[in-house]
């Protein structure tokens, strides 16, 4: 057998992804269709919809915000989201004292049952430097300015524990259902690099 | 700063790999830009410190791919043009000249 | 390890820079990609911790340049092939034809999945039982506290060359212990095939002034997760 020359990669990544998927499928490691359902669970059905009705639901029900920061995993299935990436929730809540912030320093550590998959930004270079050595520098870049008499907690995701920001109630909702709530809810609210803006 | 150039502790980098016998520059341009740093430098046009801080705020990913001698040339140019002895439009004129001047 | 992965603190890498509506996946490939690390994590083919070492150990200079997907794509081939599913001439034989738009069929070594121990492919069906349930990292096992809430630590300088979660800019740091939440594995000792050495993890808070000195705001905070082995008492 002739010695032949290390082979190198396609240099186009989709090729190369297609090669992986095909030798993992040749040898029944992964099945098609699991593949696809995969697909559908994170890029469709999970995603920061869920994270709002957690908030919504906490700003319209005392009982189930205590619950909530109590032990937040529990509370958060009541409304039937939890599993991979959430399996031990902490909930930690803005308050007119305290702006929470998340990151992962370290890799890219995030609650995907509340928020489905991280932004691009999120797992980036600048922002896993920066959140913990300039928070407020960072939160400005967003829009968010926080008073210097409002302590700034960084929460950074070393362990398994997974975190969510439970934003303040903007003013001059107190007539909406929660269903109206959610909608004013975004994703980058519960990371804590955005405020919840009035309807 | 904390700066990606301070790589003390850091792992990952893979072995040293020195090289037998180096010589003391590995092509005409690393000799030009040796020149052309020590010169400028004399004339006291910046100091080591600001020449320093330019290469410590390069884009990490650059300063980890590129060699020695181009942080040299990528800092002389910023601090350069930090200390007004020419403008980026001024720059991007000789680059447009060289590259004239070669094709032709 | 003491790798660029270790970023927090780090400057030099310029504005964040967020995506306005930013999709799920940027590239069809990147979907494809998610879904077979997904599936292949789900079927038990390697640990989370083993796996973020893998992309710990890239690199650095391919660490900042390569995307996201792109760790996860060139590390899954490396973890794989360390376990033995399948042999790096399987993949290059499958890029030597990488041209045709269908190359499935050419690995060399065509339909037998080899392996220490076979794993078995999740079934479609399996995709919401096991993804809406997940697998907590808590362990059973009765083990003893070092440390309890209000208790005054300081957090190990240790630079082991091998996984860890002690990021460097909390190594040496006086902190307090907020919170004891229960008994984990340990990933330093997962990452590499070792035991779960099941311990204590704990909220730890950190004044920023402490962290950062003098010029930092002087209310505020980091709370972080650690295990008892980063800990000493103050």
């Amino acid at each position: 057998m002739a010695d032949h020359d290390h082979t190198e990669p396609p240099s186009d990544t989709a090729l190369r992804v297609k090669a992986l998927e095909s030798l993992l499928l040749e040898k029944g490691l992964v099945e098609a269709d699991t593949l696809d359902a995969l697909i559908q669970l994170y890029e469709h059905n999970i995603g920061p919809q869920n994270g709002a009705k957690v908030v919504a639901r906490a700003w319209s029900d005392p009982d189930y915000k205590a619950r909530l920061l109590a032990d937040a995993t529990p509370a958060i299935a009541e409304l039937g989201f939890g599993g991979v990436q959430g399996e031990d929730m902490v909930v930690v809540e803005n308050t007119s004292e305290v702006h929470n912030l998340l990151v992962c320093t370290l890799c890219s550590c995030y609650p995907w049952p509340v928020l489905g998959l991280p932004p691009v930004w999120y797992k980036a270079a600048p922002y896993r430097a920066r959140a913990v050595s300039e928070p407020r520098a960072v939160l400005k870049e967003f829009g968010v300015e926080i008073r210097d008499d409002v302590e700034v907690r960084v929460w950074d995701s070393t362990a398994e524990l997974r975190y969510m920001v439970l934003p303040e109630r903007p003013a001059g909702t107190e007539g909406l259902g929660e269903d109206e709530l959610a909608a004013l809810v975004n994703r980058d609210s519960v990371i804590g690099v955005a405020l919840v803006e009035g309807a | 700063m904390d700066g990606i150039h301070d790589l003390g502790g850091m792992h990952g980098l893979g072995p040293v790999n020195p090289e037998s016998d180096e010589p003391v520059f590995h092509a005409e341009w690393e000799r030009r830009m040796f020149a052309v740093l020590m010169a400028t430098f004399a004339s006291g046009i910046y100091n080591v410190d600001e020449f320093r801080h330019a290469t410590e705020n390069m884009a990490p990913a650059d300063y980890l791919t590129t060699s020695y001698y181009e942080h040299w040339l990528h800092s002389l140019e910023q601090v350069m043009i930090e200390k007004g002895q020419f403008d980026r439009a001024e720059l991007e004129a000789a680059w447009s000249n060289v590259t004239a001047g070669e094709a032709a | 390890m003491n790798g660029i992965h270790d970023m927090g603190g780090m400057h030099g890498f310029g504005p964040i820079n967020p995506e306005i509506d930013e999709p799920v996946f940027h590239a069809d490939w990147e979907r494809r990609m998610f879904a077979l690390w997904t599936a292949a994590f789900a079927a038990g083919m390697y640990n989370d911790n083993e796996f973020r070492f893998a992309v710990e150990s890239r690199p650095p200079a391919d660490y900042l340049n390569d995307s996201y997907y792109e760790h996860w794509l060139i590390c899954m081939e490396q973890v794989l092939i360390n376990k033995g599913q399948f042999e790096r001439a399987d993949l290059e034989a499958i890029w030597a034809n990488a041209g045709n738009a269908a190359s499935a069929g050419n690995a060399a070594s065509a339909g037998a999945p080899s392996v220490e121990g076979a794993k078995q492919a999740l079934p479609a069906d399996q995709v919401i039982p096991v993804f809406m349930t997940g697998a907590s990292a808590r362990v059973d096992a009765d083990v003893a506290p070092k440390f309890k809430a209000g208790d005054a630590i300081i957090a190990r300088n240790l630079n082991p060359a091998g996984h860890t979660r002690l990021p460097r800019y909390l190594r040496g740091k006086h902190g307090t212990i907020e919170k004891d939440h229960g008994v984990f594995g340990y990933p330093d000792t997962m990452a590499h095939g070792d035991d779960e050495t099941p311990q204590h993890v704990y909220c730890v808070r950190f004044s920023a002034r402490e962290v950062w000195g003098e010029s930092a705001p002087s209310r505020d905070s980091f709370y972080v997760d650690m295990w008892d082995d980063y800990l000493d008492p103050a």
